[in-house]
């Protein structure tokens, strides 16, 4: 590894927002949070990898989620009228090969996005780190801290993903450097525990310490929410290590609580709860 | 048409015609038949030199090189003789076999297989839906005056003239007829349509007659008004494409092409003569309108080209490719767009608004008899020089409707609004320089265009209150931001190049003639005041014109000559 060493993953951005901007930022995951993907057996894998966008489907209630997010807050549009939609970015471990279908799925799903950032999988294939494939701590902080250094020093992060693999503690930590609770070798001890590689230990750090430089946050920390949704209807991981999770069993959950912060209205909620019970009448 | 009449009409039709160019010659002497006969070969040959080496092409040569051997020392008789066979060899070409077993087939079966072909792509799609799969009547909606269209089908013989957009208007509509109950129509079909071999099967056998568009022969142009008169007198609903050939532009067609639309004066005429049992004849206009258009590329392309005019006839476009009429169909199915065929309100051949119950009302509402319109001297006469007042008088009146039961899709005003915008943006481009403008520069804030959106859609809510326009029944109530939502899901994904696109907090086109194809929809409204109403004005586009100002279709048919009039009691024999 070179001393200019990134992790690898391609990053596309589609907007820049303006210097003074302090409002909502929301980051979503893809697999399991947007969209109802199976990623259990090494079937489902191949069939995730070869379907096509109208084949994908979202997870119940999660589009419209997404479209009224987007849309901005009731009341007032955060960051002004003139300010335009209120963020939206993607982080996935998916590789970059199902970038034109991941977008093309967005499209149908009419949800608008200012940028995704997808693991360069043949780049970790190609350098044989194939525990890379399934480790995604090192990757998801490494693109959240990259599109930090561009993202307006005011902007607050709202950061979405499931219980399905290491969305929680990616977050959390991720949440703990933005406060300025985690860095040097708090940090790297963290990432040691989460099976960071060395080299990856030493760029996200010295990354964390970039961004804190340039995009100092804000008392308290930049990170507004993490929340969690579950994978499955009942049970599940233990998240109680994460203070800063909130788990919501559904989509439908998930939209009372935004609600309950004044991110979207009380029509959303009732159109997201409806589409839930509608998909769980319907059955798996 | 069906065997048992196919023949028949075939003859009457040869018949007829040479019946009418020897009273013609005899009548005023302007023109002999040796002359039209001339000018057949003379035509045929100029079109078989540009034509390839297939059997048909061999086989017209064959035939027309034998009537050019024979007229040279052909006789009065022969004359005849050669006019008939030439007649009766176009009649032949022209008219179309109606097979019931095709039409059982198609009808039946076809159906089920076409769901199959739109899940054929996505086969998981397919297992889920197992058995219940997924039909045309999700997609296509059926408007307007369906059950006075079916009243009227009853009643007398129906002339039915939709807008042409594309070469899936054709099956369209001919599914439609049938989900609403109506019995198959004669469908005048461009020679072009045949080239796909799917569509070409169902063609050939459901009664659809070829139009070929190449043949410029007077006599040929002669023996296809004839056939479709002989079709509508035998009682066989017709459908014609009053357009002549698909919109290039995109837009609601400006010019009508009245020559078979006259054919129906002539059929109520001689129905009047001959006392027929139901010699109504009926106009239905019909608007198509996609959200999507399985080849706007090409079309749009071909109108830029300044080429879409009707000598110009595109051989190979996106629909001959069956891979792109399935990826269509795809599109349709998935996006959930919408195709919209209204029947607007029924006309007598003279424009007059038709009810239920057959009958001509005039503007104020009182019944009209229709059949003093073509009397004379208590007896039903043909006039040319007054029928092609009353066929222009018609036309208009058709285009009329096609105007005001344009339905207006998410597509169209998006698009319209956002082209709009960018001319001017751009105003010192001329169209062709603002076309090719990069995709980069054309990116817009998306509040401002949703803001123009906004406007465009309220002025056309208050046109939809006047009865001047149709909207999309899903965006009747919708927000701007809806209607942008869904122009760019559904411009985003069927075309190869995304047509609209949503870069962060902008939008932009991703291909700005097909940007202004589906703007061309909306054109000719008045909506570009409500794009920017503070700006300076930019003129209009006239889709109907060439940059340089001239038209950009050829003119309508020069009207027929003024013959001098005919001697009382004689109208029989010179017609």
């Amino acid at each position: 590894m070179t001393a200019g060493y990134r992790y690898p993953f391609e990053r596309r951005t589609l907007r820049a927002l303006p210097p003074s901007y302090a409002g909502p930022i929301d980051i979503w995951d893809i697999d399991q949070t947007y969209l109802d993907t199976r990623l259990g057996r090494l079937r489902d894998l191949v069939r995730t990898a070869l379907e096509s966008a109208a084949d994908k489907r979202a997870r119940p209630g999660v589009a419209t989620l997404l479209r009224a997010l987007r849309g901005g807050a009731p009341a007032s549009p955060p960051g002004g009228p003139a300010a335009g939609p209120v963020p939206l970015f993607f982080i996935s471990a998916s590789p970059p090969q199902l970038r034109a279908v991941l977008e093309e799925k967005m499209r149908l799903d009419g949800i608008a996005w200012d940028g995704i950032a997808l693991k360069d999988h043949l780049a970790l294939l190609a350098a044989r780190r194939w525990r890379e494939l399934v480790r995604h701590v090192a990757y998801k902080l490494t693109a959240l801290l990259t599109y930090r250094l561009d993202w307006p020093p005011g902007a607050r992060e709202w950061l979405y993903g499931d219980d399905g693999e290491s969305d929680p503690r990616i977050y959390s930590l991720y949440a703990g450097i933005r406060a300025g609770e985690l860095g040097g070798e708090a940090l790297r001890a963290q990432l040691a525990h989460s099976h960071v590689t060395e080299a990856d230990r030493h760029a996200i750090v010295a990354l964390a310490a970039e961004t804190a430089r340039l995009c100092p946050p804000p008392p308290g920390g930049s990170v507004e929410g993490i929340f969690i949704l579950r994978t499955r209807p009942h049970g599940g991981p233990d998240l109680s290590e994460y203070p800063r999770v909130t788990v919501c069993a559904d989509a439908a959950e998930l939209a009372r609580e935004l609600h309950r912060r004044g991110r979207i209205d009380q029509q959303t909620v009732e159109r997201v709860t409806e589409e839930v019970r509608r998909a769980a009448a319907a059955g798996p | 048409m069906r065997a048992e009449d196919r023949e028949r009409a075939i003859a009457e039709v040869a018949c007829r015609l040479v019946a009418d160019k020897v009273a013609a010659v005899a009548g005023d002497g302007l023109e002999s038949l040796e002359a039209l006969l001339l000018d057949a070969v003379y035509e045929e040959r100029l079109r078989l030199e540009q034509a390839g080496r297939d059997a048909r092409a061999a086989e017209d040569r064959r035939f027309i090189e034998g009537v050019r051997q024979r007229l040279v020392h052909a006789g009065p008789e022969e004359l005849k003789a050669l006019l008939h066979e030439v007649v009766e060899h176009y009649a032949r070409e022209i008219a179309g076999n109606f097979d019931p077993r095709v039409y059982q087939l198609a009808t039946r079966v076809v159906p089920g297989l076409l769901a199959l072909l739109l899940n054929a792509l996505s086969p998981q799609r397919l297992l889920e839906r197992f058995p219940e799969l997924p039909s045309l009547s999700t997609n296509v909606n059926v408007r307007g005056e369906v059950e006075v269209l079916r009243r009227l089908a009853e009643r007398g013989t129906v002339i039915l003239c939709p807008t042409h957009l594309s070469n899936l208007d054709s099956p369209v509509i001919g599914w439609t007829l049938y989900h609403v109950g109506l019995p198959p129509f004669l469908y005048g079909a461009g020679l072009n349509l045949f080239s796909n071999p799917l569509i070409s099967f169902f063609m050939h056998n459901l009664g659809a007659y070829k139009v070929d568009r190449k043949k410029k022969a007077r006599l040929y142009k002669d023996t296809l008004k004839e056939y479709c008169t002989v079709s509508l007198e035998y009682g066989y609903h017709n459908l014609f494409f009053p357009g002549g050939t698909r919109s290039r532009s995109g837009g609601v067609e400006p010019h009508l092409k009245l020559g078979l639309l006259g054919c129906g004066l002539r059929a109520f005429v001689n129905n009047l003569r001959r006392h027929a049992e139901r010699p109504d004849i009926y106009v239905v206009p019909a608007t198509i309108s996609y959200g999507l258009v399985l080849e706007a590329e090409t079309l749009i392309d071909d109108y830029l080209k300044e080429t879409g005019r009707a000598r110009y006839i595109i051989e190979d476009d996106e629909s001959s490719r069956l891979s792109r009429v399935a990826s269509f169909f795809r599109g349709i199915v998935n996006l959930d767009s919408r195709i919209y065929v209204t029947f607007s309100q029924p006309l007598d051949l003279f424009g007059n608004r038709v009810e239920a119950d057959g009958r001509s009302y005039d503007r104020r509402g009182r019944p009209i008899d229709t059949r003093r319109y073509v009397m004379r001297g208590g007896e039903p006469v043909h006039d040319p020089q007054r029928d092609a007042e009353y066929t222009r008088e018609l036309g208009e009146q058709v285009r009329a409707a096609f105007v005001r039961d344009n339905v207006l899709q998410a597509t169209h005003l998006a698009a319209f609004t956002l082209f709009e915008m960018l001319w001017r943006r751009f105003s010192e481009r001329d169209l062709y320089h603002l076309l090719r403008t990069p995709p980069e520069l054309t990116l817009l804030a998306v509040h401002e265009v949703r803001a123009a959106l906004d406007r465009v859609l309220a002025r056309v809510r208050e046109l939809v209150a006047q009865s001047r326009l149709r909207l999309d029944p899903r965006i009747h109530d919708a927000t701007a931001e809806a209607v942008l939502a869904e122009a760019v899901r559904v411009l985003g994904t069927y075309h190869p190049r995304a047509v609209l696109r949503r870069v962060g907090d902008r939008v932009g086109a991703g291909d700005l003639n097909l940007l202004f194809y589906y703007h061309n929809r909306a054109a000719g409204y008045g909506l570009e005041r409500a794009v920017v109403p503070e700006a300076r004005a930019v003129p209009a586009f006239d889709l109907s014109r060439r940059p340089s100002g001239e038209p950009l279709l050829p003119p309508s048919e020069p009207p027929p000559q003024i013959r001098p009039p005919v001697p009382a009691g004689l109208e029989e024999l010179v017609a």
